[in-house]
């Protein structure tokens, strides 16, 4: 509804920069989780969510609130952390059967991820920058992925493409940045923290 | 003696059903419910356009709601014609369409949809499209 965007672009331009709202997109098993607990870590001391190799381990939104950056140059900046479910098209509880999850478990985490796709699709109109997490040993061209951006683009919040992964061999930070050329795209490991301080100035320059 | 000739199991035909939707008929349908009959039929549904980002986040909000035991979700891609020549023809050609799409609300291309069990993957190359099944 081009209503409802107009009103939550102006109520994101003249929000006050405490009040901002940092969130994390992108498909599942990227590592959304993880660099989120990596920011709450380095400047809370405190995780913010579970992490698991098994897909869908974030299955509603979390929030961080008053979780203050400061960079090189005494910039400082308070915004809330929110964390996503992965957005996918498609959800088979026997996947997770793979996993080792029994058929009950399995059924149940099918269900609650759908549900938490959802919320992640209706929570881009609440938040006021985000950050695009891609696993980078994977083909980044994707339609979900795309539709992400587009959206992002469309309500016209500011985001930045964060290739995360960088520590495994696969990993391929060109081609993402070569993917997403109109894009600032910034390698990262959120696991093992390498680059993170590139992040967080780009995050100050963003927000 | 005559043999009885034994009658031979038909074997299922490989083969992929297509359902094409004119995205006039997509716009109006608010739930998208003109899309999900046929997918859990298990067509492939082709749009007679590039659908906006915010519509394929309302079809991947209403494929959650969807999903159940049979129906696994979507796989979902889509070629937008505007990116496939960038001379300056196509840029002038491009800026009447842009300007068409505003009062229209109409982009070239086309998308694709196809049920999660019949299609394990779209592979996307800028002007093509790799359709993988299962």
């Amino acid at each position: 509804m081009p209503i409802k965007r107009i009103f939550s672009f102006f109520k994101r331009l003249f929000r006050k920069k405490k009040n901002v709202k940092l969130g994390l997109y992108g498909p599942p098993n990227s590592g959304k989780t993880t660099l989120a607990n990596r920011i709450c870590l380095d400047w809370l001391g405190e995780e913010l969510g579970e992490v698991s190799h098994i897909p869908h381990e974030t299955r509603e939104v979390k929030v961080k609130e008053k979780v203050v950056i400061e960079g090189k140059g005494k910039k400082r900046i308070e915004f809330s952390i929110v964390d996503t479910p992965g957005i996918a098209t498609k959800i088979d509880y026997e996947d997770f059967l793979k996993h080792g999850l029994s058929e009950e478990e399995a059924k149940k985490r099918a269900k609650e991820a759908t549900k938490g796709v959802i919320e992640a699709i209706k929570w881009i109109d609440n938040v006021d920058a985000v950050l695009v997490v891609l696993d980078a040993t994977k083909n980044p061209i994707n339609q979900v992925n795309i539709t992400i951006l587009g959206n992002l683009e469309a309500r016209k919040i500011p985001f930045l493409i964060v290739a995360n992964k960088i520590d495994l061999k696969k990993a391929d930070v060109e081609r993402v940045k070569e993917a997403f050329p109109n894009y600032k795209v910034v390698g990262i490991s959120a696991k093992h923290g390498i680059n993170m301080d590139e992040l967080y100035e780009k995050i100050l320059e963003m927000l | 003696m005559v043999r009885k000739k034994e009658k031979k199991e038909k074997k299922p035909e490989k083969g992929i059903k297509i359902k094409y939707i004119p995205y006039e008929v997509l716009k109006k349908d608010k739930d998208f419910e003109c899309l999900f009959e046929p997918l859990k039929e298990s067509y492939l549904i082709i749009i007679d356009a590039k659908i906006k980002p915010e519509e394929e986040a309302k079809i991947i909000e209403k494929t959650m709601e969807n999903i159940n035991l049979k129906f696994k979700g979507i796989e979902i891609s889509a070629i937008d014609f505007e990116n496939v020549d960038a001379s300056l023809q196509q840029g002038i050609k491009g800026l009447f369409s842009k300007i068409s799409e505003k009062v229209v609300g109409r982009k070239k291309g086309i998308t694709l949809i196809g049920p999660a069990d019949v299609i394990k993957a779209m592979e996307k190359d800028p002007d093509a499209l790799f359709i993988h099944l299962r």
